[in-house]
């Protein structure tokens, strides 16, 4: 598989126009002269509506389809990822607890560090349960043990809390989506996930050592202790900062790492930097799907990303199957 | 498995309620199963009749008798804890589980069905239905004629100009056309965009629409200041905020939303204050 010089300009270029998109598409059509007069309402739904809403897309597609290709190339599996490990729904148990406990009202922080402490324990978690280069089964198992405890813990503490609307929250937390948020959730996520990116990009050639097996990295001086740590300290900011404001947004980092390996090859380390566009494409892409949806409510983004990711899954298993047997 | 289980609950009534051979004319075991009717209920019976009301009617934010529901006994809807009270009436709605309905079936439970209304007139025809079954016509009627004159009360004076206004809760949740919020708005006049935005029943508004053409009056939900529930945030989001100069926002809680029934009294008086103090911003602006 060759790399293609192509692909990371067109990527971006379509990026970018998925930003434009963003923010000229909606539930409300603004016309030309709408937009010339800048009133305060134009000015509402395109400054405080729109805008938020595609830089946090661009943010949470890319940061995610980043710790997708992290973890696939550490764990050296194919189907690891923040959702479907259960990384995203511990993070979200993190929050949800901050709720339940009370002290998330405390301070606008609160939430989202209990969220980030949430998906460090589950990186720590997968890394304990599974180990590293652990068989697909082991792996998938981890993961659907930490997502049932997740989903379990959330329930159980939202019909717990005295809020008439627990249900449409559980809802919200499972199935994320990038509706209606604003700067004020942009500024508390955006760090977060930006120190994350960082770290996980540090580990570019530990990823890389690592196709050579755990020996073959040693060899090659990387203390693979620490890339383990550092790499659960950048996913779990990523997952838990995403997670506390747009709730889990799953298969992301599933399905772009393996559509961008047919692109730039396969290099752990190559392949990091390109997932995250291609993150951030299908994410932007998937929130404009849902907002020109026909029906009465938005659907949430997390549905889009579960209806194409749940078949991306069942063939990308399939065919590993296939090439197991 | 059902067939044992019958003859032994009915053994076990039979065994304790001997002294309630004559049948009553009126029954003094009630147990309500929906909070709606909980709140009809507490007005036009006396409480020692009352065998329970739903656990929602203690919930503060849901309830209009959360005060008067503390010192009552609630259930949680299930079929064990309403056969233990031993009532001769049971009262719920759609809302409440199928399952629990067939339970009261097979043990031979008198219930009633009813529905939830979607207009103010259903709902004054239900509490006339709800009166008849207990016995307490009279109060029944007395309770439909107070709330009439409260409604006729709260209309729109005829040289007054309708404003518009949106129901904004939690969530982004409106009422829009065949709800009976909706109706008390075009009552007391206030315009309900909702319904002319195409939002049925008690559906999310997309607050993009909402912002594009912001109504007069907004009815927003009760926030707790810095709830980090997703659900609250909406209602307090900076788009709103920043509208704030062309819009009343007045605060309409929830719980004012949830029923009809007498909670239509305190519903019209929170809405004609609304547009009372919309009004009053509209004269100070045009004068300025």
């Amino acid at each position: 598989m060759t790399s293609r010089r192509w692909a990371i300009p067109a990527l971006l270029a379509l990026v970018v126009v998925l930003v434009i998109l963003s923010i000229t598409v909606g539930r409300v059509t603004l016309t030309w002269d709408m937009w010339k007069a800048q009133d305060a309402i134009s000015r509402a739904i395109l400054i405080e509506l729109r805008l938020p809403r595609a830089i946090l897309g661009v943010l949470v597609g890319a940061s995610l389809g980043l710790a997708g290709a992290a973890m696939q190339g550490y764990l050296r599996n194919a189907l690891a990822e923040p959702g479907t490990l259960g990384v995203s729904a511990m993070s979200a148990l993190g929050a949800v607890l901050s709720i339940f406990f009370n002290i998330a009202g405390l301070h606008p922080w609160v939430l989202p560090i209990c969220g980030v402490i949430g998906g460090m324990t589950g990186m720590a978690a997968l890394f304990v349960l599974s180990g590293m280069a652990a068989s697909v089964l082991t792996l998938v198992l981890s993961g659907i043990i930490l997502s049932a405890l997740a989903i379990s813990g959330i329930s159980l503490a939202l019909s717990l809390s005295p809020s008439p609307w627990a249900a449409g929250e559980i809802v919200r937390w499972m199935l994320g989506g990038l509706t209606d948020r604003s700067f004020d959730e942009l500024t508390i996520a955006g760090p977060l996930i930006v120190i994350g990116c960082i770290a996980v990009l540090a580990c570019r050639r530990p990823l890389d050592a690592l196709t050579l097996g755990e020996t073959g990295a040693r060899s090659l001086g990387i203390d693979l202790n620490r890339a383990q740590w550092q790499l659960a300290f950048g996913i779990g900011l990523i997952v838990g900062g995403s997670t506390a404001v747009t709730g889990v947004i799953g298969f992301v980092g599933l399905i772009v790492p393996h559509m961008m390996r047919s692109l730039v090859g396969s290099r752990p380390g190559a392949l990091l930097v390109p997932s995250a566009i291609g993150g951030a494409a299908l994410v932007l892409a998937g929130d404009i799907v849902v907002r020109l949806l026909p029906g009465g409510s938005e659907l949430e983004l997390g549905v889009v990303m579960s209806l194409i990711g749940a078949p991306f899954f069942f063939v990308l298993l399939h065919s590993m199957r296939r090439k197991l047997t | 498995m059902k067939r044992w289980l019958a003859p032994l609950l009915a053994a076990s009534w039979l065994a304790s309620g001997a002294q309630a051979e004559e049948p009553t004319p009126h029954p003094m075991r009630i147990v309500s199963l929906n909070m709606c009717l909980d709140s009809i209920l507490v007005e036009l019976v006396s409480h020692d009749r009352i065998a329970a009301l739903s656990h929602y009617a203690r919930d503060p934010q849901r309830s209009m008798i959360a005060e008067a529901a503390r010192h009552l006994p609630i259930t949680y809807e299930t079929a064990e804890e309403i056969v233990a009270l031993r009532p001769d009436l049971v009262l719920t709605s759609r809302h409440s589980a199928v399952a629990t309905r067939n339970a009261l079936k097979r043990v031979g439970i008198r219930f009633e069905l009813f529905d939830v209304p979607n207009s103010v007139e259903e709902s004054l025809e239900q509490i006339g239905t709800v009166a008849h079954l207990l016995g307490a016509d009279r109060e029944g009627e007395a309770m439909v004629a107070r709330i009439r004159a409260t409604l006729d009360a709260a209309r729109l004076p005829p040289n007054e100009a309708p404003l518009t206004a949106a129901i904004y809760q939690p969530g982004g949740l409106s009422a829009g056309a065949n709800t009976v919020v909706g109706e008390l708005m075009e009552l007391t006049g206030l315009r309900n965009v909702a319904a002319r935005y195409g939002v049925e029943q008690y559906r999310p508004l997309p607050l993009e629409v909402l912002v594009s053409a912001p109504p007069d009056v907004l009815l927003i939900g009760e926030t707790s200041p810095g709830s980090p529930l997703q659900a609250e945030k909406v209602v307090r989001h900076r788009a709103l905020r920043a509208l704030e100069s062309q819009m009343t926002l007045a605060v309409f809680p929830a719980r004012l939303v949830f029923c009809a029934g007498p909670t239509m009294v305190p519903a019209v008086a929170a809405l004609v204050h609304a547009r009372e103090e919309a009004q009053a911003r509209r004269r100070t602006r045009s004068t300025l």
